[in-house]
């Protein structure tokens, strides 16, 4: 039947799922054990580097429940919002991806069973114009849309996008309260707090206070070529906002950017960019961008953020202004020939260590999953906290 | 400014005795949903807001207050709070939600006849102008984001504007920037360049079949052209708009141009941006009185046959010596015409001499 196979999937790879909890439940592990369990207990080294942003993908389901429950425990001991944050967003992100190749009808379940959402398929795909505006993307815009009786038309992408807000939400809220946990989970996350500081620095530059042109990786290049030719759309207004913001320029040298439209509207500019800062959007990932046609050329880093960085720490140590494998940057050429005077000023202050941060050797903490697991149940004692209640904070 | 000499005071000594006969006559008032989970705020004849941080637990003990007290304003929150009355930053008072509520105020029109008369003054053409952008916005609502007439209660400010709120459980979880886009699509307050781009010289836009602002903007531009007396090839650039082709205008008719017109001709709602979407707001209690008018702040069943200088006095007809301090044209309250006035002494009744007093045109004589 059509509706088992749905579930089916979605017990296989979508920790974040309610169903999912009920799974957790019936494992019955105490928060006191899953150090030392034979089955679970290497899921808290998964579960740490999956908060430090080096977790790979686990398809066993009641692993990677356990996975999810353990990294929410240790963000809540961190006791970092942004790390939070941070954390949310990547797995928001990676689950939206998955869920892109699932079909139409596990994205309706997911919306409506799972998160309440008012989704119609009359004769088209809609959804109710509050879960639209609560969790829509900022590239989806009220104004733009086919708004009829109450209803946003969406297409399938959108709503894997509208979903994975609300994925992010429900991960930030499922974060435990702080509490007293078990003596290994307090240490696990003493042990990785060190170790996300280096790449949260890397979101975290001191910032610069003017911007150099030719550091500018392809696709922002080419936004400001549109922005200058006036034929930049509102998905690149974003990314340049975004990435400008991601560089801590501050609002009149971003507004100076944005005054080379020949559209330029000072109090929509201003709005633009103090409403960016405001929600806290950051730069969209490379392959988002990539999703806008708005990349031209394949970069170092995902992040055009992260690649500006690298661009000027190799066209300081470069001056002939080359990648790092010696070929001429492709955005070198498509600068259009237009005369930037400012292409030549220097960054005040500028990152070059960022991307040393990256790559860490990862630990063998994976290979420590195992097929059979009937044990898992002798797990626990009663008078000691359950995982599953941990989660909810109570 | 009207200056606060004696004669000022005196009048609002008698307003406040007024409002207390009213208050003391009443035995229930309209409550907003979670009553007590609101905040409220009240105010003197000199200031709108001067207590806030009221919370009370009951209609009974809000009725007590408001009967002891006669108040000149009377409102509560917008929000619904875990600790209402806690007086202490509006973050720790632990927000639950909030109403959605738009507001409309006659200075926001921008109507020719408020050249005409005192700023202070709302005349007929003000109240017409009123009316006519709250139906619109009524529509707006039931068109575009399905809001049934049951779910959307509107009433009289109780001076210059009216007030429209949605009764429904899903829109209390709102946020500033969902608030903020809902007020833009309103208001138009968007950037127009989304929707009428030049692409390698051809100049796309919506068209008149499409949901939304889109086909609002496009119905609306294709109806003004329709009208234009300077405009030649109409039918041209009506068939071209029908295909999402705007640049079948005169030459000269750029981008900028075509947006200079669709910004004339659009249906744009001048609704009060603070209001819908500052969630700390307070405004004012429906049914209650407006202490810069004297006039009930009604609850409007039918919005055709609405007139708030017929049905939103509340004070008797016994002939109340008044001196006026301003001139004030021509006007028709609870069916009878008054005035002209020019400054000096008269007999109104108290209903028409309360209003006056309240709107800083007259003081007791």
């Amino acid at each position: 039947m059509r509706s088992i196979e749905v579930f089916h999937t979605l017990r296989m790879i979508y920790p974040f799922l309610a169903s999912q909890r009920e799974r957790l439940k019936a494992l019955d592990l105490k928060l006191d054990d899953i150090a030392g369990h034979p089955i679970y207990g290497p899921m808290l080294d998964s579960a740490a580097l999956d908060v430090t942003g080096r977790g790979e993908e686990e398809t066993d389901p009641e692993l990677a429940v356990v996975k999810f429950t353990l990294a929410k425990i240790l963000l809540s001991i961190i006791g970092d919002q942004e790390a939070s944050r941070e954390y949310a967003e990547r797995k928001a992100v990676e689950w939206r991806e998955r869920m892109d190749h699932e079909g139409l009808s596990f994205l309706i379940k997911v919306g409506r069973e799972e998160f309440g959402m008012d989704i119609t398929t009359g004769d088209s795909l809609r959804i109710h114009f509050t879960d639209f505006l609560k969790y829509k993307p900022e590239f989806l815009r009220l104004s733009q849309a086919d708004l009829l009786n109450g209803y946003v038309q969406v297409s399938k992408n959108q709503l894997s996008w509208i979903l994975k807000e609300r994925i992010k939400q429900d991960i930030l809220k499922g974060i435990p309260k702080k509490q007293q946990f078990p003596e290994a989970l307090e240490k696990k996350a003493m042990g990785i707090k060190g170790k996300i500081r280096p790449k949260r620095r890397i979101l975290e530059r001191p910032g610069v206070s003017r911007l150099t042109m030719d550091a500018l990786p392809p696709c922002i290049n080419g936004i400001i070529t549109n922005l200058e030719a006036g034929t930049a759309n509102h998905n690149a207004h974003f990314v340049l906002v975004t990435f400008l913001h991601g560089l801590k320029l501050d609002e009149a040298a971003i507004l100076e950017v944005f005054r080379r439209s020949p559209k330029f509207k000072e109090r929509t500019a201003r709005y633009q960019i103090q409403f960016a800062k405001e929600r806290g959007y950051t730069c969209p990932a490379c392959e988002s961008v990539k999703g806008y046609g708005l990349c031209p050329s394949d970069c170092p880093r995902n992040n055009p953020v992260a690649n500006y960085f690298i661009f000027l720490k190799n066209r300081r140590s470069r001056p002939n202004n080359q990648d790092m494998e010696g070929k001429s940057r492709p955005e070198a050429q498509e600068a259009g020939g237009k005369s930037r005077p400012e292409a030549q000023e220097a960054v005040v202050e500028s990152r070059p260590e960022a991307q040393e941060a990256v790559v860490e050797s990862r630990p063998e903490a994976r290979e420590a999953v195992v097929e059979s697991r009937p044990e898992a149940r002798e797990a626990g004692v009663e008078s000691r906290q359950g995982i599953q209640d941990a989660e909810r904070g109570t | 400014m009207q200056n606060e000499g004696p004669e000022v005071i005196k009048t609002r000594m008698w307003l406040k005795q007024l409002f207390q006969r009213y208050y003391g006559s009443i035995s229930s008032i309209y409550m907003p949903s979670d009553m007590h989970r609101r905040e409220y705020g009240f105010g003197s004849f000199a200031k709108k807001i001067t207590i806030r941080h009221r919370s009370f637990p009951d209609e009974r003990a809000f009725l007590d207050y408001i009967k002891k007290e006669a108040p000149a304003h009377v409102n509560h929150s917008i929000a619904r709070y875990k600790f209402p009355g806690a007086d202490v930053e509006m973050d720790e008072k632990d927000r639950l939600g909030a109403d959605l509520i738009f507001d409309i105020d006659v200075g926001d029109l921008g109507l020719p006849c408020a050249k005409e008369h005192d700023p202070g003054w709302v005349c007929e053409d003000c109240f017409a102008g009123l009316k006519e952008e709250i139906t619109k916005l009524k529509d707006f609502l039931s068109q575009d984001f399905g809001f049934t007439g049951k779910e959307m209660v509107i009433n009289f400010s109780g001076s210059r504007g009216y007030h429209l709120r949605i009764e429904d459980e899903r829109l209390q979880s709102l946020d500033e920037g969902a608030r903020k886009e809902l007020v833009g699509y309103l208001s138009l307050d968007i950037d127009l360049s989304e929707l009428i781009r030049d692409v390698d010289g051809r100049i796309l836009g919506p068209k008149p079949d499409q949901n939304g602002l889109k086909g609002r903007i496009a119905r609306n531009v294709i109806a003004e052209v329709g009208r234009d007396p300077k405009l030649e090839s109409k039918d041209l650039i009506i068939g071209q708009i029908t295909k999402g082709n705007w640049g079948a205008f005169p030459k000269g008719f750029g981008q900028k141009k075509t947006e200079a017109y669709i910004m004339k001709t659009a249906v744009r709602i001048p609704v009060d941006a603070k209001v819908t979407t500052d969630m700390s707001h307070l405004i004012r209690l429906p049914e209650s009185l407006h202490g810069g008018s004297s006039l009930k702040a009604k609850i409007v069943g039918d919005l055709d046959g609405f007139r708030p200088l017929d049905e939103c006095f509340v004070f008797g007809d016994e002939p109340v010596k008044m001196e006026m301090t301003k001139a004030v044209p021509a006007l028709v309250a609870k069916g009878r015409e008054f005035g002209p006035f020019d400054e000096g002494a008269v007999e109104l009744p108290e209903y028409l001499a309360a209003y006056l007093g309240a709107k800083g045109f007259a003081v007791v004589g």
